[in-house]
C-alpha cells in the first residue's frame, strides 16, 4: 500500500517507463503537435497580413487614383503584393491587352478579364488556404492516436497483473496514467488545431468574399472605362 | 508566369521558435505545475507505551459514610417481675387500747410468735408451689420431647418417601436418556452410512476416470493386483503434484501404468465446490484394482 503513495508519478517519469510503443506514439503526437503549432503561427500571421495588405489597397483602389498608376506600383513591388493586389494586376494587364487588339466587342474584352481574375483568384484562395487541411487532419486523428496509444498502454498494465496472484490497484495505477499520458498529449495536439482550423477556414472565407466583391466592383469600374 | 511561386510568407522562423516556445511552456507547466504526490507522505511520529500512564487520579469524593445507624437498642428486658416469694409484709399490729396493762413483753412474744409462724407457713406454700409447677415443666418437656420425635420419625418417612420419587424420576430420565442417545446413534449410523454411500460413489466416479485411462497390459500378469495411491487435488479437480504409490501391487511396471492413468485422468470428478464431502477429498488414499 505504501508503494502507490511514494510511487514517483510525476510527467517526466511516467513517461520514461512507458512502453516503446507508447512512447513512439507519444513522439509522434509531440511531433504532430509541433507542426500544427508551427503552421497555426504561420497561417496566423499569413493571414492577418493579407488582411492588412487588403485595407491597404482598398483604400488605395477606392481613393479615386488613376488606374495606370495604381497598376504600376503594383507590378513594381510585386513580391510585397498582396492577393488583391494581384487580382487586380491581373484583371488589368488582361484588359489593357485585349482593348489594344482591334475588332474585340466589349462583352469579349469583360469575359477575358473577368476570367483572368478569377484564375488569380482561385491561386490566391489556394495560396491563403494551404495548410489548413493539415490542421484538420491533425485535429482529427491526434485523439484517436493518442487512443491507441493508451490502450495499447492499459493492455501491457494487465498483462503484468496476470503474473501476479493478488492484483490490487497499486499494480495497475502506474501503467494506467503511463498509458493516459498519451491521450493527454494527443488532446493537447488536436484542441489547437482545430480551434486554429475553425478560425482560419472563418478568415479565408470572408477574404474570399472581399475578393469577390472587389472583382465585381472592378468589372464594373472597367468595363465604364471601356465604353467611355 | 505564376506569380504565387515566389511570394514569400511572412514568419517561417518567428512561427518555429513560437511553436516551440508554446511547447516548451507547457511542458515546463505539467512537470513543475502538477506535481502529483511527489512528496512522501509526512513522518508521523509515533510513541509506543506498554502501558497507558497513571492517570491523575481524579479523587473521586469519597461515597459519605453511611450515617450512623441509630441503633435502635432495645430497651432493657424488664426485670423479671414475679418474685416466687412476694414479701407480704406481716400486718402491722394495730396497737389496740388495752386497759389492762398487760406485761408488754408476753404479748410481744406472742405475736412475734404468730407472726414467725404465719411466716413458715407461707413459705411451705410457697415451696410446695414451686415444686408443683417445676413437675409441670417437667411433664410438659417430656410431652414436647416425644412430640418431638414423633415428628421426626414422620419428617423421616416424608423424607424417605420423596427420595424414592426422586430415585424413580431419575431413572425415569436415566431411560428416557438413554433412549434418545439411541435414537440419535441410529440416525448418526444411518448418516454416517448414507456419507458413506455417497463417498464410495464420488470414490467409484474417480476411479472409473482413472481406470478409462489405465493401461491394461502391464497389470495382465499379476494375479490381483492392488494398488493404493494417495493424491492431493485442487477443487477443481486437479491434482497438487504427482500421485505417491501407498502400497504397491508387486510390479513397478504396473503401479506406474496406474499412477500415470491418475495423472492423465485429469482433472477428476470431485464433489462439487461447497459440497461438504469435497474436503474429504483433498487428500484421497484411493484403492485401486486395475485389473477388475
Amino acid at each position: 500500500m505504501n508503494v502507490a503513495v511514494t510511487q514517483d508519478l510525476s510527467i517526466l517519469s511516467l513517461i520514461a517507463d512507458a512502453s516503446v510503443l507508447v512512447q513512439l506514439v507519444m513522439l509522434g503526437l509531440l511531433l504532430a503537435s509541433l507542426v500544427s503549432w508551427y503552421y497555426i503561427f504561420r497561417k496566423y500571421l499569413g493571414i492577418r497580413r493579407a488582411n492588412q495588405q487588403c485595407d491597404l489597397f482598398e483604400k488605395d483602389f477606392w481613393s479615386g487614383g488613376d488606374l495606370n498608376e495604381l497598376y504600376q506600383g503594383v507590378v513594381n513591388s510585386r513580391h510585397s503584393s498582396g492577393s488583391m493586389e494581384r487580382i487586380f494586376e491581373a484583371g488589368y494587364r488582361e484588359f489593357t491587352k485585349l482593348r489594344r487588339q482591334p475588332g474585340q466587342d466589349m462583352a469579349a474584352v469583360m469575359d477575358g478579364t473577368r476570367r483572368a481574375m478569377r484564375a488569380t483568384y482561385q491561386r490566391e484562395l489556394e495560396f491563403l488556404e494551404s495548410h489548413l487541411s493539415f490542421l484538420a487532419s491533425v485535429g482529427s486523428v491526434s485523439p484517436y492516436v493518442g487512443l491507441f496509444g493508451t490502450v495499447w498502454g492499459i493492455m501491457n498494465a494487465f498483462r503484468g497483473l496476470a503474473n501476479v496472484a493478488q492484483a490490487t490497484l497499486a499494480q495497475v495505477a502506474p501503467g494506467i496514467a503511463e498509458a493516459l499520458i498519451a491521450t493527454a498529449i494527443g488532446l493537447f495536439a488536436a484542441i489547437p488545431a482545430v480551434v486554429a482550423y475553425n478560425r482560419f477556414a472563418g478568415d479565408v472565407n470572408r477574404l474570399a468574399t472581399r475578393f469577390d466583391s472587389f472583382m465585381e466592383e472592378f468589372s464594373n469600374i472597367l468595363q465604364r472605362q471601356a465604353n467611355v | 508566369m505564376n506569380p504565387a511561386v515566389d511570394r514569400d510568407e511572412p514568419g517561417k522562423l518567428a512561427s518555429g521558435v513560437l511553436a516551440v516556445v508554446v511547447h516548451v511552456a507547457f511542458l515546463a507547466l505539467l512537470v513543475f505545475g502538477a506535481a502529483w504526490q511527489q512528496q512522501p507522505p509526512e513522518v508521523v511520529m509515533v510513541d509506543l507505551w506498554n502501558n497507558l500512564p497513571p492517570v491523575p487520579a481524579v479523587k473521586s469524593p469519597a461515597p459519605a459514610p453511611p450515617p450512623p445507624k441509630p441503633e435502635a437498642k432495645p430497651p432493657p428486658p424488664p426485670p423479671p417481675v414475679a418474685k416466687p416469694e412476694p414479701k407480704a409484709m406481716p400486718p402491722k399490729p394495730v396497737p389496740e387500747p388495752k386497759p389492762a396493762p398487760k406485761p408488754d413483753i408476753a404479748i410481744e412474744k406472742e405475736k412475734q410468735e404468730k407472726a414467725r409462724r404465719e411466716r413458715e407457713e407461707k413459705e411451705k406454700a410457697e415451696l410446695k408451689k414451686r415444686e408443683e409447677a417445676q413437675a409441670e415443666q417437667r411433664k410438659r418437656e417430656e410431652r414436647e420431647k416425644a412430640e418431638a420425635a414423633k415428628r421426626e420419625a414422620v419428617e423421616k418417612q416424608k423424607l424417605a418417601a420423596l427420595e424414592k420419587e426422586r430415585a424413580a424420576k431419575e431413572a425415569e430420565r436415566v431411560r428416557l436418556e438413554k433412549e434418545q442417545n439411541d435414537a440419535a446413534q441410529r440416525l448418526q449410523q444411518m448418516q454416517a452410512a448414507a456419507q458413506n454411500k455417497e463417498f464410495d460413489g464420488f470414490r467409484t466416479k474417480v476411479q472409473e476416470k482413472i481406470k478409462r485411462f489405465v493401461v491394461k497390459a502391464p497389470c495382465a500378469a499379476l494375479a490381483d493386483p492392488e494398488i493404493v495411491l494417495e493424491m492431493k487435488f485442487f477443487p477443481d479437480g486437479n491434482m497438487i503434484g504427482e500421485p505417491v504409490v501407498r502400497k504397491s501391487s508387486g510390479s513397478s511396471v504396473c503401479d506406474d501404468a496406474v499412477r500415470r492413468a491418475a495423472i492423465l485422468a485429469q482433472p477428476l470428478p470431485l464433489p462439487p465446490p461447497g459440497h461438504p464431502m469435497l474436503s474429504q477429498f483433498m487428500n484421497l488414499n484411493l484403492r485401486f484394482k486395475p485389473n477388475d
